[in-house]
């Protein structure tokens, strides 16, 4: 469709309108109803609706009403978390954190974070929300803060009791509920419920949890139930309403999760992790694929499965491409005559595994300045797409993590 | 289209121009069906927020919308519950989606005036359309090209655009990699 002749766009300096001026005059955008400018600003990318606010009074004024904000999509970055962070006076506290859309590195300042605190953690998230262990200077207990990077607030959460920070794993739930879960109990935050205090549940689990994830309020976990020498993985679930968290009637409680059907699948893999998969209807279990069943067989690469909540049957979501492994493992690094031909024994090649909800990192100790991403196919079919993230700050020790992160306006602390 | 010899309707642009059409078509404007249904007897609707330029356009999306819905229609009632029904569907939906986005491809100032003629006369698909084809124009914009843009006169003042920038400095720029990463060195 080709434009009429007399629509040219009004010159820059000139002020005039364009072509209909019979229907207004002066700027376009002065005559479009607020809700039609409201349509036009809720179909950007959070990040242009915001960049937004430098443009003019009127857009700067709808872009800070709450109301509105929360109404904007929100947007999916990976905050990297380091394992031993501190920052010093010369730098204020901020965050890392990764876009995968646009794969472009964003800085997130918490200029907001009390002064006294010299190292913060980011541990887990909810939409808009971010929960980071605060240290403070001088050194005392250890407190979780839940924070809106974006909107600049924080509130800090009641306290826990010192013996929780350094082990437990935090994770976030629906309406505020925030649990922290080491190896013989779950500490529950419910503001709901109880606004001042924690509440602690008994974990009757046959041996200490690994890899706790929280799946559309159900409780994922692996136990150990295996021997010495020889570990023997296996899956529990409880829903939350089982801690009497006030999600309905407390009921249930921690059951294993198993199907006959699935055989093996819990001995291919060495050291598993959970994470949570897209939908929030599919689990992850990440792990060295094992070469054989021997005890000390090395892997041959990490494999991610994906359990299908819904139809309770496993898939092969993708395995990492062998070239990308031997970044991790040090090809030739240390060569076990007695291993056979081809077979490298490697020394700690641990693999760090993060992420979850369509998308998983690898970071490892040899590989330096990036990461490995693993990014699910839209069809959920077999392999996803692997590549390197490059621009991963330089550490000393420790190697990072990270956690995903909807930032945005939809929730404030 | 089928044309069922069904009642016709005129409507009248501000600038006086006069426009018959089957009042199916009309009714994708809320505004008009409710004069239609509430006000009995219009023969002609005057339209004083729209001019002739730009309601010939309105009409010619309602037309083509019309169409479309009928002719899915009438495709699912012949055909019903067989697989054809769903892959004859299928194709006009694409061929809606391809008309809708050639339709768009117009100027910003006829752009506009679409979306206030689609916001005026209450016709959701059309006020869809153009936010959309709107929005896409200022994705990835600078603040200073989403101004000229919308051709609005600079009102912030510098220091306000340079707090305002500071204060949300994730949305506006990427991260400075030489500095941060001197941090952790």
């Amino acid at each position: 469709m080709p434009p009429s002749p007399s629509s040219d766009n009004p010159s820059p300096g000139s002020g005039e309108a364009s072509d209909d001026s019979a229907s207004y005059d002066g700027a376009p955008i002065n005559y479009l109803p607020p809700d039609a400018l409201h349509n036009i600003l809720l179909r950007l990318p959070l990040r242009d609706a915001v960049s937004c606010r430098a443009v003019s009074r009127t857009l700067r004024d709808s872009l800070s009403a709450p109301s509105f904000l929360s109404l904007l999509p929100t947007l999916r970055l990976l905050l990297l978390r380091h394992p031993r962070p501190t920052h010093g006076p010369s730098s204020p506290p901020s965050l890392h954190a990764f876009d995968p859309s646009t794969r472009r590195w964003l800085l997130l300042p918490l200029p907001f974070l009390p002064s006294q605190v010299t190292s913060f953690s980011p541990v887990s998230s909810s939409t808009s929300l971010l929960y980071l262990w605060l240290d403070p200077n001088p050194p005392s207990t250890k407190s979780l803060a839940v924070c809106n990077p974006l909107s600049q607030s924080y509130r800090l959460l009641p306290p826990l009791g010192s013996a929780w920070s350094r082990h437990g794993t935090v994770l976030a739930g629906p309406r505020g509920t925030l649990l922290v879960i080491s190896e013989l109990a779950v500490m529950c935050f419910s503001p709901l419920q109880n606004e001042s205090q924690w509440m602690k549940h008994a974990l009757s689990l046959p041996t200490k949890p690994r890899s706790p994830v929280l799946i559309n309020e159900t409780l994922f976990t692996l136990c150990d139930v295996g021997s010495a020498w020889r570990s023997q993985w296996k899956l529990f679930s409880c829903p939350l309403a089982g801690l009497g968290l006030g999600f309905g009637p407390r009921q249930g409680g921690w059951a294993p999760v198993e199907r006959h059907m699935w055989g093996d699948v819990f001995e291919i893999l060495k050291r598993p992790r959970l994470l949570p998969g897209s939908g929030g209807r599919r689990l992850l279990m990440i792990g060295g694929l094992r070469s054989s069943f021997a005890m000390d067989a090395p892997c041959s690469t990490v494999l991610i499965l994906r359990l299908d909540l819904e139809r309770m049957e496993w898939d092969e979501a993708g395995r990492m491409p062998p070239e990308m492994y031997r970044c991790f493992t040090g090809i030739g690094e240390i060569r076990d005559p007695l291993a056979g031909p081809g077979i490298v024994t490697v020394g700690n090649n641990k693999v760090k595994v993060f992420g979850g909800e369509g998308r998983v990192w690898f970071s490892g100790k040899r590989v330096r300045g990036k990461i490995a991403m693993w990014e699910e196919y839209e069809d959920g079919s077999t392999g996803g797409e692997w590549s390197w993230v490059e621009g991963i700050p330089g550490y000393n020790e420790g190697v990072y993590r990270g956690i995903v992160f909807d930032a945005g306006f939809t929730a404030m602390p | 289209m089928a044309d069922n010899g069904g009642k016709k309707i005129t409507l009248k642009s501000s600038d006086g121009e006069e426009f018959e059409v089957p009042e199916v078509v009309a009714m994708e404007s809320q505004t008009i069906r409710h004069v239609i249904e509430d006000v009995c007897a219009k023969n002609s609707i005057p339209l004083l927020n729209v001019n002739s330029k730009i309601l010939s356009k309105v009409i010619e999306y309602c037309k083509k919308h019309v169409a479309a819905a009928e002719a899915a229609a009438s495709k699912a009632s012949t055909e019903e519950g067989t697989a054809a029904a769903a892959s004859v569907t299928k194709p006009s939906d694409e061929d809606l989606k391809t008309w809708d986005a050639e339709f768009v491809k117009v100027d910003k100032g006829t752009l506009f005036n679409l979306i206030l003629a689609a916001n005026y006369l209450h016709i959701p698909g059309l006020l869809d359309l153009t936010c959309q084809a709107a929005a896409d124009m200022i994705k990835g914009k600078s603040a200073k090209e989403i101004r000229k843009f919308f051709n609005l006169k600079n009102c912030i003042s510098p220091e306000e655009e340079e707090e305002i920038r500071r204060e949300n400095q994730w949305a506006f720029e990427e991260e400075k990699r030489t500095r941060a990463f001197d941090a952790y060195a």
